[in-house]
């Protein structure tokens, strides 16, 4: 046996024997992803006023950036996420047109956020003109901002790696007429949320194979006895989905709620009231899986919640 | 050993091939924080110490005074006056037309007084916390006059450019600037974008266009007041019932 040949085996060996080890442990620390969300914040930029409402003292953006940052610390895959309706409802909005709030998210570091009606409210090219403090991408697939401001600045979707995994993220907003005023959302053109959300969760899927996909949606929750789109009927009449995160209706949701989707899986809707009162955190756990069970229908369990 | 490293690395491409490439999400557990006081992020806070400060400072800065108190009742709706006709003296000027009429929600006026004395921002925004816009709607006579029985049949609107006496729940006597209303004249009414979508009950407004330049009725209140002060003068509503209830 020559020198070259053992040492190639032996290293081969070796190899053979630590690679699955590190390959293991990596596997493992993917395996978990956590999610955290908001909704409606509406420029809640300092905690609700000491006026004897109920939520006086709750919220405000230091208070949520240091739960944040403890999550953080305790966990590698993270992902940060809002549902619209950034800006409006406090003075911060009226003087300053939506520009502490992004920077607030921008120092949280968000991962993404979808577009709410009240995010048009100082003009679409006032959003535009924000989203320069911004350090995260804002994701609507269902608007046609062709020949907006917005044109380039707002994408259908986006792909985050987390580990092993591929979450593939991306945005529905509401019907704009009679909600948000013309002159606001200018040449902004609604197209139907359920044919978007089909098409790009199938690409998110099919194509790019994404381990979970996520829709942060402005369509609001339920509309009880009303043909009007909302989570509920986008969550039944879709597919590939997991979670909706959801917003508009300023539903204050006890724990994420189990629907089944065309396909007879399970998605997941959650949504946590406004202002920013709650963060809502969400921990996945992923195992591998082979082909067939990837594109096939699938359910969740879901462990007891807590509240803190 | 070039070649050595070369063995090993194709190796190494190869597992990795091998190792599973789909992961399902099999478990979720749900925590639901309260964002309660205490821990702050001290940078997050720093970053936003200047936006807060100059807040603070606007919403204590004094734009205005008023010469007598004015409070929000049913029949003699002093509050409810100074609001229309802010709404109607800047609506004026926005839209850049004539405009008739302004009346407000009674439901909508969110304080039962504003003492008289200093007016700040942070006044008018307890007046007012809506994000409520202006639209101005034209109707025809016949038209007012439903929707001003429906609003005598609630107790009765604060209105500015008119006035009107409430009788067996229906709106009499109504006058739009000094005339009889005409049923068949059109007149220009400046409203909240929730009136003229149906709110309180308005369901007869919604068939009608609405003009929206997305301006906040809370800042026509705070360029009325501004206005007034930049001409030297202080925020007074004259004598007289606009709103008589029989």
């Amino acid at each position: 046996m020559n020198r070259r040949h053992f040492l190639t085996q032996s290293t081969l060996a070796a190899g053979s024997l630590l690679l699955p080890n590190w390959s293991m442990a990596e596997d493992n620390a993917a395996q978990q992803l956590v999610i955290l969300h908001t909704n409606d914040v509406h420029s809640r930029i300092d905690p609700f006023p000491m006026d004897g409402g109920r939520n006086q003292g709750l919220g405000g953006v230091a208070s949520r950036a240091a739960v944040i940052n403890e999550i953080r610390s305790q966990h590698e895959h993270v992902l940060l996420l809002d549902a619209g309706d950034i800006f409006q409802g406090t003075p911060y909005f009226n003087l300053y047109k939506g520009e502490p709030e992004i920077k607030a998210m921008a120092a949280m570091q968000y991962d993404a956020c979808t577009m709410g009606n009240h995010d048009f409210d100082a003009g679409l090219d006032n959003f535009a003109t924000q989203l320069q403090h911004a350090s995260f991408p804002v994701l609507v697939s269902n608007y046609d901002f062709s020949g907006t401001a917005m044109e380039y600045k707002a994408l259908p979707y986006k792909i985050f790696k987390k580990g092993r995994l591929k979450i593939g993220v991306f945005g529905v907003g509401i019907e704009l007429e009679g909600l948000v005023p013309e002159n606001l959302y200018g040449k902004t053109i609604y197209q139907d949320p359920i044919v978007k959300a089909n098409e790009t969760a199938d690409l998110l899927k099919r194509k790019e194979k994404c381990d979970m996909i996520i829709c942060l949606s402005h369509l609001g929750y339920d509309y009880r006895g009303s043909k009007k789109v909302s989570d509920k009927i986008l969550a039944a009449e879709t597919q590939y989905i997991d979670l909706i995160i959801g917003g508009h209706t300023h539903t204050f949701m006890a724990e994420p709620e189990r629907v089944k989707n065309k396909q007879g899986s399970d998605v997941l809707i959650n949504q946590v009231g406004f202002g920013g009162l709650i963060l809502g955190r969400l921990d996945y756990v992923f195992s591998d899986t082979n082909k067939k069970k990837f594109f096939g229908s699938k359910s969740i369990s879901i462990a007891k919640k807590t509240d803190i | 050993m070039k070649q050595l490293f070369r063995y090993f690395f194709i190796l190494a491409l190869g597992w990795q091939s091998c190792a599973p490439s789909y992961y399902q999400a099999g478990q979720m557990a749900y925590t639901r924080y309260d964002i309660k006081p205490g821990k702050k992020d001290s940078s997050v806070q720093q970053l936003m110490a200047p936006y807060a400060q100059q807040i603070n400072s606007t919403m204590t800065a004094v734009i205005g005074e008023l010469t007598s108190t004015l409070e929000k009742k049913q029949s003699d709706n002093t509050l409810g006056y100074f609001m229309t006709d802010a709404f109607l003296s800047e609506s004026k000027k926005v839209f850049q037309q004539p405009v008739d009429i302004a009346l407000m929600n009674y439901g909508g006026i969110r304080t039962p007084a504003m003492q008289k004395g200093n007016i700040t921002v942070g006044t008018i925004y307890e007046l007012m916390p809506f994000d409520n816009l202006m639209v101005l709607v034209t109707m025809s006579g016949t038209e007012l006059q439903q929707l001003l029985n429906h609003v005598a049949g609630r107790g009765g609107w604060p209105i500015s450019g008119g006035s009107y006496n409430i009788q067996n729940k229906q709106a009499v006597d109504v006058r739009i600037a000094d005339a009889a209303l005409q049923p068949n004249k059109q007149y220009t009414v400046a409203l909240s974008d929730y009136v003229a979508n149906g709110g309180d009950d308005c369901s007869m407004l919604t068939k009608l266009k609405q003009i929206n330049k997305g301006y906040l009725q809370r800042d026509a209140l705070i360029d009325y007041v501004k206005s007034l002060t930049a001409a030297g003068k202080k925020l007074d509503i004259p004598a007289g019932k606009r709103v008589n209830i029989l």
